[in-house]
């Protein structure tokens, strides 16, 4: 491998671990899960996306063809857990409201009252346990 | 490329006990279930740079693996919270 | 059969991948694989055909490889700037397509743009709810709607029919200012 090959990869590496750190800081500072979701979800797909480029770059192709497989699957997971907690988190009324300055979804439910996601308009204390 | 490795790996361990502590504190079950997913990404990401730096290929089928599992894992433990939920 | 034909062939692919050698073996065993999933665990097959653009699509896949990179820095950058006292919204935006392909293509489009993921589809109002982190006041729906709406005729370009595309054409033509993206 190229010197300047081993520079960009080493970069990539760094680079993704920080974006991961940053991350995971994300998910401890945001105030409620929706958001601590995103810190989740984009920082972090980018950052192993980083770090799976850069070791791709020292490997020979038949063993960088299984991590374009992990890194496509990322890409393509990242969207569906967003979503999948995002939605139990409102159905289950976990997020903050007062996080929200704008609620469209909310306005909505407790229009017509009675709406097949019920609990998600009851905006009661997180659980505790 | 050691020091990039010792770097690198210092920079996820720091992340993984920042999420282990949002792991303890929750409050909720679903910040939980998100932490455990975080995890799971930063142990792949761990594991790669092993193999990114011995160039050892061994465990690139465990890497992915683990990364589908992740998957697989937080989906349902997702809906599984969210069933819980709704029976209060 | 030949509609789960290409289930057949993807997971065939994947398992080729897996495995990261192209043999007699792997290509075999994957097919034989393949076909046990699809008759263990069959999808129900949607009888509609995409369009595919392939001109369009890989804009649509250029857009969203930048969208993941700015994705991240917003997030960062969120994180570092407001961290506790970050604020959100869930903004109501139209649905601009019945077909269920790409309403999953457009959500998890959606879901890659900085700060968003879609909350909630109703496909009968024909509404997405979208989640926005970063949203500072009210006044920043119309941009975060505009940018859903931008995002959704990229969709479509890539993988409507002619006629659901100059339909959203028509429709975003009279949104206030929604026909500039």
């Amino acid at each position: 491998m190229s010197a300047v090959g081993t520079v960009v990869s080493s970069v990539l590496l760094l680079g993704g671990a920080a974006l991961c750190l940053l991350g995971a800081l994300g998910l401890l500072r945001f105030p409620d899960v929706l958001s601590r979701l995103q810190a989740a979800t984009k920082p972090q797909t980018l950052g192993l996306l980083l770090i799976l480029l850069g070791t791709m770059m020292r490997l020979d192709f038949e063993d960088a063809a299984t991590l374009m497989l992990v890194a496509l699957f990322q890409v393509i997971t990242a969207p569906v857990i967003s979503q999948l907690v995002g939605r139990s988190a409102y159905r289950a009324g976990v997020l903050r409201r007062d996080v929200l300055v704008v609620d469209h979804l909310g306005s909505r439910l407790s229009e017509n009252g009675t709406d097949s996601t019920d609990g998600a308009d009851g905006a009661g204390p997180p659980p505790q346990r | 490329m050691t020091t990039v490795f010792t770097i690198t790996l210092t920079l996820l361990c720091v992340a993984g006990v920042l999420t282990l502590v949002r792991l303890l504190r929750g409050p909720s079950t679903l910040d939980r279930i998100v932490a455990v997913d975080v995890f799971i990404i930063l142990i792949v990401a761990g594991a790669a740079v092993y193999v990114a730096v011995y160039r050892d290929g061994a465990n690139i089928t465990l890497l992915a693996a683990v990364a589908l599992l992740g998957f697989v894992g937080t989906a349902t433990a997702a809906r599984l919270a969210e069933r819980r939920e709704g029976h209060r | 059969m030949t509609a789960r034909l290409p289930q057949l062939i993807w997971l065939t692919a994947v398992w080729v991948l897996l495995w990261g050698t192209i043999s007699a073996k792997t290509l075999l065993g994957g097919i034989l694989v393949a076909a046990l999933v699809t008759a263990a665990f069959p999808l129900p097959v949607i009888g509609e055909r995409l369009r595919v653009r392939p001109i369009a699509l890989l804009w649509l896949v250029g857009y969203l490889t930048v969208d993941l990179v700015v994705s991240g820095v917003k997030i960062i950058w969120e994180t570092l700037r407001h961290g506790p006292r970050a604020t959100a919204g869930i903004v109501a935006v139209p649905l601009l397509t019945d077909s269920d392909w790409i309403a999953t293509a457009v959500s998890n489009a959606v879901s890659l743009a900085p700060g968003t993921f879609v909350l909630q589809l109703d496909h009968q109002r024909e509404v997405c709810y979208v989640y926005h982190l970063g949203m500072r006041g009210p006044a920043d729906a119309e941009r975060v709607r505009r940018q859903v709406l931008g995002m959704q005729r990229r969709v479509i370009a890539a993988l409507g029919t002619p006629g659901e595309l100059a339909a959203v054409d028509d429709q975003l033509g009279r949104e206030p200012g929604g026909g500039r993206r």
